[in-house]
């Protein structure tokens, strides 16, 4: 029987009250929870929802007891028991905790291929967490490790059970991380970006599994995410974070049509939405400034409007002609050396680049969409012709190539690994003039603070390490540094897919006024389907190396012809609570791109739907897995 | 964020205050190092005068360490043997890292037969106690000791090697040397410019703690007759001198062996301290 607490309502399971927590520091604690207050009821899905750095990770994990060395300031956790009693769990012991977690409180992580333990079976694992909190045989509890497997939907789960981690793949890992959290039955489960380092189609399956799970087993979740697509696709109910604080807590449609805190506006507008972009040939900004200036803008100010970016040149010849590019990585030889197993990371892969043109590359890991980008600047061997203005940098000597290199300029995903931690940042934005003798050292200085003005970086920093800035900024730096040559093309590689959605939006905007005032060209690799439609004039859909669609963004993205496009496009979760997707129809893993040398490669036939609009043949030997 | 540019050193510094025992090591090195260079100016005595009417003198007011069967005063020979110990320990680990890191750094970055080559002959090198190599060296080239830097300095040289070239490896593959390639960066700027500092921080520790362990080795040719000759004021060759009187005379030993084991342990400690600072994983 429920009892009433002066803080908890009856149909609350986990309150959290005025929970205000400090770290320690360099120069004494730094508070990073101010005052959070929410309530988790029973039986629904709330979503914890904010940047990097805003406390909703710390918060749960408080919550779990999972921090050490943390200071609590104020504040008081509440859990409603099985048996209806409240039980203050704020600052209980050690021992305490431990029977709380699994029972009451479960918790799954982002990074389904470290949590779980490398040197036992799956089954061995799961054995484990069974064999914690119940005092049942080790008969019945393997029973116990079967019906969990069955409850996460592992096919062939007789199999699977004496696997070890590393033979499944990251959705398979997350379903097992799952089937352990819920191995003691509890009341709520915490699923810290569960989905976040998974592919879009796996993705879908396990947030499919998280809802019907939720149905079946009457639990609470509490799902922590930065993605609002993810928010709108499975939360009932919504709270918000910025800097340790909660800024908005309401009911998943309220928040979405009407947003009452100008962050989560701000944060709405910054989500590139897919389907925004219907019926719009060109690309274009999107509508926000820096998060700290949204913030501070006054109601009457005037909102920063889209701007159309039609650079696109098609009137001249191609800047970049890709022809037959193929890359294949050695997988495995005999003790004689002989190669028997190759990656086919990218078979036969053929585009044009025109002047002033995105052209987008989608698809999901493994698909060769990165290594298209390396082989075009040959930084991993690769077949093929790149003509780059008529002639064909495959073939160049190393010493001519690097005449290339200056035209070609590469922006990788992660900003803190592709800037040097020990040069300062104005000396990295240099090297490029350096290595190509450009100009005197007064030349440069001037170029570099040019470079730091375009970019939004105050010239007074250009003396800072790497380390200095946070992702945004650094990624702003690696940008200055590609257009310090002045290229022709950039290759951005999953260039904004690490950052904060607010940060990847300004990041955005930068790349497409720069591609405006530079008549820049982009070969923009990405997963994000939607960062794609946002940004491209035309799009690339790439599946195990091979494309299996390209055409003009609307041709693409409005009328997809081909199963694997048509399903990346299904499972991507939209920002829109009221079109929910039914992600049942979506399943299987994605095959492995290892064959055997002997393998014959299959040669694909192009179907020219429209005038552009190119679809690979699916009569051909190889599964789209749709 | 801070006004002020946060350099890594600065980064380094604050997580070197806070090792005690290393900073205690640390001002203990720089005292050795000053007594070796004013020793003319510190030691009481002329570290070779002969005074055979005050032979093997316990510590006394005049003589804190006593004289040995010479009556040569002990401190002054300690103070002036640190010069030989210290140039002995420097230059030995100088010449063995500048080798070892230069062929670590190619082996690592240009790999095949060049690395199987330089990576083989390490593995000799390996095999041979450390002691042993550098009697068998000292026995081609004679005693002396510029042959014992030059064992001391070989010996150093394949672990050089080897920590370098696995950080080389490492950081071949880091995003930002791939980086630096796409812009067009020739090897060598790849090789200096963006590698090699990183590979140091490892090469660093290992020469503070080597140069305590090159110290032992010198002391210990020095002891066996191979280094020093008499009647140069060195720790070993004073231990070897005074052997014959343990238990009668205790401080002719006790001394010399006390400066031995509080420098290399100054510099084990100080290695270790560094080791601790250059650690991404301790805050």
């Amino acid at each position: 029987m429920a009892v009433t607490h002066p803080f908890m309502h009856e149909d609350e399971i986990l309150t959290i009250k005025d929970l205000s927590l400090s770290f320690p520091g360099y120069h004494g604690y730094t508070q990073v929870l101010h005052n959070v207050s929410f309530s988790v009821k029973k039986g629904e899905t709330l979503a914890i929802v904010g940047e990097s750095g805003s406390g909703k990770t710390v918060t749960m994990r408080r919550v779990m007891q999972l921090l050490a060395n943390v200071r609590t300031d104020s504040g008081r956790i509440l859990l409603r028991k099985r048996d209806g009693t409240v039980l203050d769990i704020t600052n209980i012991s050690h021992k305490d905790a431990t029977k709380i977690r699994g029972a009451d409180l479960s918790m799954i992580f982002q990074e389904p291929m470290t949590s779980l333990n490398p040197v036992f079976t799956i089954g061995d694992q799961l054995l484990e967490a069974v064999l914690i909190h119940q005092r049942i045989s080790k008969a019945q509890a393997m029973q116990k490790v079967m019906e969990l497997l069955e409850l996460v939907r592992i096919p062939d789960k007789a199999r699977r059970v004496n696997d070890y981690p590393f033979q499944l793949s990251g959705g398979m890992r997350q379903r097992v991380m799952i089937a352990m959290a819920l191995a003691c039955n509890p009341q709520v489960l915490i699923a810290d970006e569960p989905t976040t380092a998974l592919d879009v189609t796996i993705q879908a399956q396990i947030l499919a599994l998280i809802q019907s799970l939720q149905e079946k087993l009457h639990i609470s979740v509490v799902f922590i995410t930065h993605d609002m697509g993810v928010v709108a696709e499975i939360a009932d109910r919504v709270v918000v974070m910025y800097q340790g604080q909660v800024v908005e807590e309401n009911d998943v449609h309220s928040v979405f049509s009407s947003p009452s805190h100008p962050y989560t506006q701000a944060l709405l507008k910054a989500v590139p939405k897919l389907g925004s972009m219907t019926g719009r040939p060109f690309p274009a900004t999107l509508p926000i400034l820096e998060m700290s200036k949204e913030l501070s803008r006054k109601p009457g100010d005037a909102a920063p409007q889209e701007k159309t970016i039609d650079t696109a040149d098609y009137t001249k010849p191609p800047l970049l002609q890709v022809r037959n590019l193929t890359t294949h990585f050695i997988a495995d030889k005999t003790f004689f050396g002989r190669t028997t197993h190759v990656v086919r990371a990218v078979q036969d892969v053929n585009f044009d680049l025109f002047e002033g043109e995105t052209l987008g590359v989608v698809g999901e890991s493994g698909c060769g969409k990165s290594t298209t980008g390396y082989s075009i600047l040959k930084l991993v061997p690769a077949q093929g012709k790149v003509l780059f203005m008529g002639s064909d940098i495959l073939t160049l000597p190393d010493s001519e190539l690097k005449h290339y290199r200056r035209d070609i300029q590469f922006v990788f995903q992660d900003p803190y690994a592709s800037l040097n931690p020990r040069i300062r940042i104005g000396t990295a934005i240099e090297e490029p003039l350096v290595i190509h003798n450009i100009g005197t050292p007064e030349e440069r200085k001037k170029r570099v603070e040019y470079l730091l003005d375009c970019v939004g970086i105050p010239r007074k920093h250009k003396d800072r390490y790497p380390h200095e800035f946070s992702g945004g900024q650094r990624q702003r730096i690696a940008i200055a540094r590609a257009l310090a040559t002045q290229p022709k093309i950039i290759i951005a590689d999953e260039a904004v897919s690490s950052l904060d959605v607010s940060i990847q939006a300004t990041v955005l905007n930068l790349m497409l006024e720069l591609q405006k005032e530079f008549k820049l060209s982009y070969l923009f690799i990405s997963h994000n389907m939607a960062v794609i439609e946002r940004v491209s004039n035309r799009v690339m859909v790439m599946y195990l190396g091979h494309v299996v669609e390209s055409g003009t963004r609307m041709q693409v993205f409005e009328n997809p012809m081909h199963p694997y496009t048509r399903k990346l496009l299904a499972a991507i979760p939209v920002p829109d609570p009221t079109r929910r997707s039914n992600f049942g129809m979506l399943s299987g893993e994605i095959p492995s791109t290892i064959h055997r040398i002997e393998d014959a490669t299959p040669r694909i036939e192009y179907i020219e739907v429209e005038p552009g609009h190119f679809v690979a043949s699916t009569k051909e030997g190889i599964s789209f897995g749709a | 964020m801070a006004e002020k540019t946060i350099t890594p050193f600065m980064i380094f510094w604050q997580k070197f205050k806070k090792q005690k025992s290393a900073m205690v090591a640390g001002i203990f090195i720089f005292f050795l190092i000053l007594a070796a260079i004013f020793a003319p100016f510190i030691a009481p005595y002329d570290p070779y005068a002969i005074d055979y009417g005050n032979a093997m003198m316990p510590p006394s007011p005049q003589h804190w360490a006593g004289t040995d069967i010479y009556g040569r005063d002990i401190l002054s020979r300690i103070i002036y043997g640190a010069r030989i110990s210290l140039t002995v320990g420097i230059s030995s680990v100088t010449i063995g890292a500048i080798v070892g890191v230069s062929l670590g750094l190619i082996s690592g970055f240009f790999g095949g037969f060049l690395d199987e080559i330089i990576m083989r002959s390490a593995d000799v090198l390996f095999a041979f106690p450390g002691i042993l190599l550098a009697i068998a060296v000292v026995a081609i080239l004679g005693p002396g000791l510029v042959n014992v830097v030059a064992a001391v300095a070989i010996f150093s040289i394949p672990t050089f090697a080897r920590i370098v070239r696995s950080n080389t490896l490492s950081l071949k593959e880091s995003l930002y040397v791939r980086a630096a390639r796409s812009m067009g960066a020739s090897n060598k700027r790849i090789m200096f410019v963006h590698i090699m500092p990183g590979t140091l921080s490892g090469a660093i520790v290992y020469f503070t703690m080597r140069i305590g362990t090159s110290i032992l080795t010198a002391s210990s040719l020095s002891f066996l007759g191979l280094g020093a000759q008499p009647p140069t004021p060195e720790w070993g060759a004073m231990l070897a001198e005074s052997r014959d009187y343990i238990g009668v005379a205790d401080h002719l030993t006790i001394f010399p062996g006390i400066a031995i084991f509080l420098t290399v342990l100054a510099f084990n400690i100080f290695g270790d301290g560094l080791r601790a600072a250059f650690d991404p994983k301790l805050r």
